[in-house]
């Protein structure tokens, strides 16, 4: 089974393609990162949903996002701009994919006991737990999404 | 049971054009409108066996197109074959607004209509190699644009997913050629990046400039006899080094350099910085950019820019209709070719957004 996790911030969106092993480790087979067009972000969103369309057209069976999460704290710009790139990233998955959408801190309840961000900066997890294409740091707390989602 | 010859609707127009290997002529149809007909015709085969070759190739070319529907290819409507087998007929979406070689052709340069051309070819062509095929033809005259400038990859007659290990024997036109493809007549995706590479160093140059001769030229001619881009080329002074350095990412040579994929050129063609909308006109001896800012205009004007005697470029500002002139910048007297292209491109550099 081939899935996707994807993190997206207001400037850029990272997917990292990878397949469940039987022995509970991921076998990557994509990280990419989707730059979001500098200038008029209207027109910029209009072709990044065309990448993602075409990119999650290609055999991809579900796709785990890190889903929005509200501070306590009035949204600045930058967190709002997040929002709406991940809408349009949603409203790009083709019909028949699985979205499953997960909250950063229920990473830790669904999967090990540690927070996200230590298991991030583990190098030795990182190494047991992955194989295949090379992943890069930036992309570890997207891939981390894909041990989440499956529990 | 009984079989039905069913008959197409469409009526004759006019001819638009050659293909590769057909003519190309305009229809219409009842429910398409205006569509574009690649015709074969029988006639132009001088056997029966390369006639059924050809049109079992022309209804290959059709099924790839078919199989790789996309906003950014070119669609196909239907295939016809006259009731006395003397003419085979793809019909495809017609393209109102031309290709890119006609924006080419008419070295008109807009920094960023070539932008936008090529990186909505990219993603088409990304498409494209994420389903298992390779264009190998990719060149502006295979990029055709709508009236209202969306962007679609044409010419699939040279499309195919018969890939044995990634490679697949070359077509095409050389200018637009990898030298991997030149020297082992293999092509791969790469060899697409490459290409589209070209084809956005032409856009980002117009005809003129692109084939023009002499100091600083776009294209150089190899041992082999064939045109190909040269290591020493020099951009239209206006183009900013960031985008000279996605350009040449996209055609580099050796292939370990060159961007590794299309989802790759379409990121760096994404993050490209903005630009002053200049619009910047090539001519056989001058070349003229505009910039209209409210209800002033920036001017700049290099004459004799192939190197001639009496070569000099200077710019300045005036009102729309020409009046009240005044000078900003200029060359020094008696400059050569290489100080007034520097100095050029650093005056463009200076006003970078």
């Amino acid at each position: 089974m081939t899935v996707i996790s994807a993190a997206v911030t207001s400037e850029k969106i990272i997917l990292v393609e990878g397949s469940y092993n039987n022995d509970g480790t991921i076998t990557v087979i994509k990280d990419e990162t989707f730059n979001l067009e500098g200038g008029d972000r209207q027109l910029a969103y209009v072709v990044m949903h065309k990448r993602i369309a075409d990119r999650l057209s290609q055999d991809i069976e579900q796709v785990v996002l890190k889903a929005s999460a509200g501070g306590q704290y009035a949204a600045k710009t930058v967190v709002l701009h997040s929002a709406e790139l991940r809408g349009v990233f949603l409203s790009a998955v083709p019909a028949g994919v699985n979205v499953t959408q997960v909250q950063k801190n229920a990473v830790s309840r669904n999967y090990g006991s540690r927070k996200v961000d230590e298991y991030v900066k583990d190098d030795n997890f990182i190494g047991e737990h992955f194989s295949g294409a090379g992943l890069r740091k930036g992309s570890r707390e997207a891939a981390i999404l894909l041990l989440a989602a499956r529990g | 049971m009984t079989t039905t010859d069913y008959i197409s609707s469409l009526t004759y127009i006019r001819p638009i054009g050659d293909g590769a290997f057909g003519e190309v002529h305009l229809f219409r149809d009842p429910l398409h409108g205006e569509v574009a007909g690649k015709r074969f015709f029988r006639s132009n085969f001088r056997s029966q066996a390369a006639w059924d070759q050809a049109c079992a190739d022309a209804l290959k070319e059709a099924r790839n197109l078919k199989a790789l529907e996309h906003a950014h290819v070119v669609k196909i409507h239907q295939v016809v074959r006259t009731h006395d087998g003397e003419e085979f007929l793809l019909v495809m979406e017609y393209c109102e607004g031309k290709s890119a070689r006609q924006l080419t052709e008419a070295n008109q340069v807009s920094l960023s209509d070539a932008k936008r051309i090529i990186r909505d070819a990219a993603i088409g062509l990304n498409y494209i190699h994420g389903n298992k095929y390779l264009h190998r033809d990719i060149k502006p005259d295979n990029i055709l644009l709508k009236a209202d400038g969306t962007v679609k990859l044409g010419d699939f007659g040279f499309v195919t997913d018969e890939l044995q290990f990634g490679f697949a024997t070359p077509y095409g036109t050389t200018i637009y050629w990898a030298p991997e493809v030149l020297a082992e007549r293999a092509c791969t995706e790469m060899s697409d990046v490459f290409s589209l590479g070209v084809t956005f160093v032409n856009l980002l140059s117009g005809d003129h400039w692109f084939f023009r001769e002499g100091k600083g030229s776009v294209l150089m001619m190899g041992d082999d006899g064939d045109p190909r881009l040269s290591p020493k080329m020099h951009f239209l002074p206006h183009v900013p080094i960031a985008w000279r350095n996605v350009a040449n990412k996209l055609c580099k040579p050796s292939v370990p350099g060159r961007c590794p994929s299309l989802s790759a050129a379409v990121n760096s063609i994404a993050k490209l910085p903005p630009v002053e909308p200049w619009l910047c006109a090539v001519d056989e001896n001058l070349i003229n950019w505009e910039l209209v800012k409210g209800q002033r205009r920036v001017r700049v004007e290099w004459r004799n820019y192939l190197g001639r005697p009496d070569e000099r470029w200077a710019a300045w500002t005036e009102n729309l209709d020409g009046s009240v002139r005044r000078s900003m910048k200029a060359s020094s007297k008696g400059d050569k070719w290489k100080a007034i292209y520097t100095s050029l491109q650093g005056f463009f550099a200076a006003r970078a957004v």
